[in-house]
């Protein structure tokens, strides 16, 4: 019977030990739940918040071969970051894209303003196509345009 | 052993409270959120259904021009967020008063307004508000 209170401070070490792991567990599955809920509310409220639209007229297209110059308005209540719009000519992605707001270049695009995205690798263009412009939290807007 | 699991069963109960009052209240707060975002998205909705307005004319002004636009709408337009877009590039509205003027000054359903834009009468303009409503008008 001397081996037993050694015995119960092992059993007790053991038994906090243990609980203190499967705590820790929980709290991280906790802390990645609530983090991954809170990423999901952000992009959601982002979608729904965040709208553009193309002013451009269709018929008139400011084009200077290889330039074309797209016009997004800012409709919704979400600030667009101007670099992560994706732009598709004809469904091929541009990477020479210039951003400006009223002259002045930027890369930031709040609501109500319009921005004017300068296509740098359009070269080529003539008659029908199709102009699709995707923001960052999924919005697209898509137009059939004439040069 | 009694306080062993007197000791495990009083670290598993905190932890399991701490977590079940963390995600409830992340629930709550990410609930709070989206409801916010619904609530801005049907008003967006509701203000682009609700807004509408005329292009009555483009006048030549000096080497400017104005634009004279009627909203026919239901809701109130905020003119400093119209964009125009003349013959197909953007230009931009130096300033704008209600024809006739009026305090106070904001352009309401019914009324008039009169915007002074930085370029020559176009053949060709579209002009966009706020909510993506947008208009055209060529020159007859």
């Amino acid at each position: 019977m001397s081996g037993t209170p050694a015995a119960e401070t092992i059993l007790f070490i053991a038994a906090v030990v243990a609980a203190g792991l499967i705590a820790g567990s929980l709290g991280a599955v906790s802390a990645e739940l609530s983090s991954g809920m809170e990423d999901r509310a952000d992009a959601l409220g982002a979608q729904l918040r965040g709208r553009f639209d193309i002013v451009n007229d269709p018929s008139t297209m400011p084009y200077t071969d290889p330039v074309l110059t797209v016009y997004i308005k800012n409709t919704g209540a979400h600030t667009f970051y101007a670099p992560h719009f994706v732009i598709l000519i004809d469904g091929v992605a541009s990477n020479d894209l210039t951003f400006t707001i009223a002259g002045a270049s930027t890369e930031v695009q709040r609501p109500g303003e319009l921005l004017r995205i300068d296509v740098g690798d359009a070269g080529g263009l003539g008659g029908i196509h199709r102009l699709s412009v995707i923001a960052d939290n999924g919005h697209k807007e898509t137009m059939e345009f004439t040069i | 052993m009694g306080l062993s699991h007197a000791a495990a069963a009083g670290i598993l109960f905190t932890a399991a409270v701490v977590t079940g009052f963390n995600i409830s209240d992340d629930v709550y707060n990410q609930q709070d959120d989206l409801a916010e975002a619904w609530e801005d998205y049907f008003q967006y909705q509701l203000a682009r259904a609700s807004t509408d307005f005329t292009i009555t004319d483009i006048k030549p002004q000096g080497g400017n021009s104005r634009v004279f636009m009627t909203n026919t709408g239901a809701l109130p337009i905020d003119p400093d967020l119209l964009s125009f877009v003349y013959n197909g590039g953007a230009v931009t509205a130096t300033a704008w008063v209600m024809d006739p003027p009026s305090q106070p000054p904001q352009w309401g359903p019914g009324r008039t307004i009169m915007v002074t834009v930085g370029a020559p009468r176009p053949t060709h303009a579209i002009v966009a508000e706020a909510t993506g409503h947008t208009e055209v008008w060529t020159n007859p």
